[in-house]
């Protein structure tokens, strides 16, 4: 077993990378460490033989308000605790096997909701019943203190599936015992389904995994103390593991070190006239924003700048094929994720204005460096309001743009979620980065301008 | 109530619909409009503001002085600051606020509707005396825009600041929810743009070019979980180049499927009451708390939301409601074709029931369901969506009521009174022919 990841035409680090939060949002910049792993995009774990290993076990995380939340959930083999659980990746077809080691101290077990036919032990996985036929868990368990259990299943249909925790889930799920599972069609690796409609730029594919966590509950749980989970009270918001600004470090970010995954979402524009050039226009596919909700509640994500087509929904295709009705995806600005759904997302942003300095400036008059306001004296604003272009900022205003490449932000619009404890602006929240396309002489079409 | 006084009350004009705002709507015609693409601003406008950035490359920080002249076809101003309107009594330490202005009883931040100040040489309502006088004077919900596709509209927006909150120094922006490629100087988010400081003001601009009919929703981001929560948000809708004089659509169908005779708008919120008598007070507010407490349509709880928009309002209603502009009565005619176009910008998820009429779902999130329209009783969105709904009057030979609800009841009680209130109201069907052609949105 070893882990890969898709190869990734960046190396350089957005300068985004290495924000500390402090509880009242004041944003402290520190220099961008020169990190070597892609900066952004889904890590999979992969294996030949589709064989994974699992340990269920405790570990902590880190909040950007300084806090650390006492964690179950899974480490890949021997590698230790993360959080979320390793991406697991394989092909349309593939005989899964997962072999679940649990260190923790009460039984576990795994069950794959959306996935038909999943067998533990070698036996078809069904609902666990004690003498008195009250059901204990919903699939045979690994035993507390160093029990195993191998669960196998067929992924027979492409799409993005959940794995998790089939044993006091209230509890072992609000822990963290979940992770994602990503099944891609045979022979199409760059696309989401069999569909050639569902097609996405293959270095733009990224996991966005919602949930939450009560600490309190956490902490009862790592001290033995009592507490009500039918009086859950959330405190921290994530997206991928990490609540905004972590979620915008690079994967396999050094001070996140069981946080391994990036929620940052990073593009490049589709220049506003690419649709007079469809040799360009097919080096900018778009990318494929993979949604999970593994948390209590319905999150209703947004991402700012453009719609998302949604072409699949719960390991299913919306787009089947050519023919009336065989296309049933549809626009969405606000990606609805329900409790234990999935959500398969096209999305691509054009400069469909194509404003520039000289010849298209934009039709408004901005106001005068001093009757600006920069929030706590931070920025993503590049200084100017042109794709590519930077420009000054008020004194004492830090700007984190580094070649005046575009940012949005993508966030639950049940606004509340968007914080650290309370504070804005963190949480349920991370940014879409959007460069300006190289369109120097002999450039690639789709990449990012030299500098980016 | 009868019909006819109903009607009367609504022809005041009183829902601000930009259209009919300052300067009055180009000549832009459908087949110019087309001509051009309908995809992207024809280059080569006068370079007027090609100021900030010099082609070496260098930084440069000379900024524009020269005066910008008109480019867009409508002009809105908003103003963004604080105030006060009336919510049912919620008897709390927190509810009603004791530091409200009788009649009112709860805190607000919010817009104010500065269009009608609008100097015709600068598109901008910044500097008059008009428009300073809407200081703590926000209106619940945000002012009703309608635009055309194929216009080009500036919204501008001063920050007039908090009258109740002096040591806050805030900025403010417009977020239009759902504006396709939007660019970040465009978008709102303070974060990954700019605000105008308190006394400023800034403005964006929306080429609203084909492909862009639909319901939206608008609100501030600065610090967006209070000043959307505490009332900075309104409706924003789209309608299509596919409109007639004599026809009206809610998309571009080319089958005529979405159709409609009269339109008629729901903007879903909610309050935490709570947090807007923390702010009003000095107080923090650990956001983490949040719990609904109060349920609004339009800006009002029920059974305020059946009353008259703000022009037709008398009496003490007239001033306890002089802030919350927007009634929620939907009235048409047996036959007619009616048009909700709905958007929620509340913190909870409600499914609002229409008992006893069918609609049909023609788009969400603005965007046209060709082929997949849903039929349906309910219309459930979750915080930040958008639907667009039609149904058909049923025959009736008299004056016939429907309930249009939050199916939640425990978010249509407000909890301190019996009976229902919050996001509540009702749909009255005359028999054919006793209302006449409306008017316009809501009328």
């Amino acid at each position: 077993m070893r882990t890969t990841r898709p190869v990734r035409r960046r190396i350089a680090v957005p300068t985004v990378v290495g924000l500390a939060v402090v509880a009242a949002g004041l944003w402290i910049g520190t220099s961008p460490a020169a990190a070597a792993a892609p900066a952004s995009g889904l890590v999979c774990a992969t294996d030949a033989a589709n064989s994974f290993s699992l340990t269920a076990q405790s570990g902590y995380i880190s909040t950007p308000d300084g806090n650390q939340v006492y964690m179950w959930g899974y480490g890949l083999g021997g590698s230790g605790y993360q959080y979320p659980g390793p991406v697991l990746c394989v092909t349309q077809g593939a005989q899964l096997s997962i072999a679940l080691t649990n260190t923790l101290p009460e039984d576990t077990s795994l069950v794959f909701p959306g996935i038909d036919g999943v067998r533990a032990g070698g036996q078809f996985s069904q609902p666990v019943l004690d003498g008195t036929g009250r059901m204990t868990s919903l699939a045979p368990v690994a035993n507390a203190n160093g029990g195993s259990m191998t669960y196998t299943l067929t992924a027979d249909q492409p799409g993005t599936y959940i794995y998790e925790t089939g044993t006091d889930q209230a509890k072992q799920r609000e822990m963290g015992m979940y992770g994602a599972i990503v099944v891609r069609p045979s022979g199409h690796a760059d696309q989401a389904y069999a569909d050639a409609g569902t097609r996405f730029k293959p270095d733009t594919e990224f996991l966005m995994m919602l949930s939450q966590v009560d600490p309190a509950v956490h902490s009862a749980v790592e001290t033995g103390a009592p507490y009500d989970l039918a009086d859950n009270h959330p405190r921290y918001y994530f997206t991928n593991g990490r609540s905004f600004p972590d979620s915008i470090d690079p994967n396999n970010a050094a001070w996140l070190p069981s946080q391994p995954y990036s929620a940052l979402v990073h593009i490049v524009a589709q220049p506003h006239d690419v649709v007079a050039n469809p040799a360009a226009a097919d080096a900018f596919a778009p990318a494929l924003v993979r949604y999970v909700n593994m948390g209590p509640h319905p999150y209703p994500f947004h991402p700012h700048g453009n719609d998302g087509r949604m072409v699949g929904r719960d390991g299913r295709p919306l787009r089947r094929g050519a023919g009336p009705g065989a296309d049933q995806s549809y626009l969405k600005f606000t990606v609805d994720v329900g409790q234990g759904q999935t959500a398969d997302v096209l999305y691509n942003y054009t400069d469909e204005e194509g404003y520039n300095p000289t010849t298209n400036p934009v039709p408004v008059q901005l106001p005068p460096l001093q009757d600006m306001i920069f929030k706590d004296s931070a920025t993503y604003y590049s200084g100017s309001p042109y794709l590519g272009v930077q420009d000054d900022m008020p004194v004492g205003t830090t700007s984190f743009n580094q070649c005046g490449e575009y940012y949005h932000v993508m966030h639950s619009h049940d606004l509340h979620q968007v914080t650290n404890y309370g504070a804005a602006m963190g949480g349920m929240l991370t940014l879409m980065r959007i460069d300006p396309a190289d369109t120097s002489p002999g450039a690639v079409p789709g990449t990012s301008k030299a500098g980016c | 109530m009868t019909a006819d006084s109903y009607a009367h009350e609504h022809e005041q004009g009183v829902t601000m619909d930009a259209s009919t705002a300052y300067p009055p709507p180009g000549p832009l015609s459908r087949r110019t409009f087309l001509t051009i693409g309908g995809l992207t601003v024809a280059a080569g406008a006068a370079g007027v503001m090609g100021l900030r950035s010099n082609p070496a490359g260098a930084r440069n920080a000379v900024l524009a002085a020269a005066p910008t002249p008109l480019r867009a076809d409508i002009y809105t101003h908003l103003a963004g600051t604080d105030g006060w309107i009336s919510l049912p009594n919620k008897p709390t330490v927190y509810h009603p606020d004791n530091l409200a202005p009788d009649p009112c009883n709860t805190f607000v931040l919010g817009f104010a509707d500065a269009t009608a100040f609008i100097n015709p040489a600068t598109g901008s309502a910044a500097g008059t005396a008009g428009l300073a006088a809407l200081k703590n004077h926000a209106q619940i919900d945000a002012p009703l825009l309608g635009y055309d596709e194929g216009k080009k509209v500036q919204i501008s927006l001063t920050n007039l600041g908090f009258k109740q909150r002096p040591d806050v120094t805030d900025g403010h922006t417009i977020h239009w929810h759902g504006f396709k490629n939007a660019i970040p100087l465009f978008d709102g988010v303070p974060e990954m743009s700019v605000a105008p400081s308190v006394g400023r003001t800034i403005a964006f601009f929306y080429n609203l070019e084909l492909g862009t009919a639909g319901t939206y929703m608008y609100h501030c981001h600065w610090e967006d979980v209070q000043h959307v929560q505490l009332g900075m948000r309104g409706m924003v809708y789209v309608r299509p180049m596919q409109n007639t004089a004599t026809a009206k659509y809610a998309y571009n169908d080319g089958d005529h499927s979405t159709q409609y005779d009269r339109e008629f708008s729901c903007l879903l919120t909610d309050m935490w009451l709570r947090s807007h008598a923390e702010f009003s007070h000095i107080q923090e507010t650990d956001w983490s708390d949040f719990t609904a407490d109060a349920f609004l349509l339009n800006g009002r709880s029920y059974p305020d939301t059946l009353l008259p928009h703000r022009a037709g309002l008398s009496g003490a209603n007239a001033a306890r409601l002089k802030y919350q502009p927007y009634g929620s009565l939907i009235r048409c005619n047996s036959g007619d074709r009616v048009l909700i176009r709905m958007s929620n910008l509340g913190y909870t998820t409600p499914t609002m029931t229409m008992d006893g009429i069918r609609l049909k779902i023609v788009g969400r999130d603005a965007s046209w369901l060709r082929g997949n329209y849903v039929d349906t009783h309910t219309l459930r969105l979750g915080p930040g969506e958008s639907v667009d709904a039609i149904f058909t009057a049923p025959h009736v030979t008299h004056r016939t009521s429907f309930d249009f609800a939050n199916r939640n009841y425990g978010a249509s009680t407000n909890g301190a009174t019996a009976g229902p209130s919050g996001q509540t109201t009702r749909v009255d069907v005359y028999p054919a022919g006793t209302l006449g052609a409306q008017g316009g949105i809501n009328q």
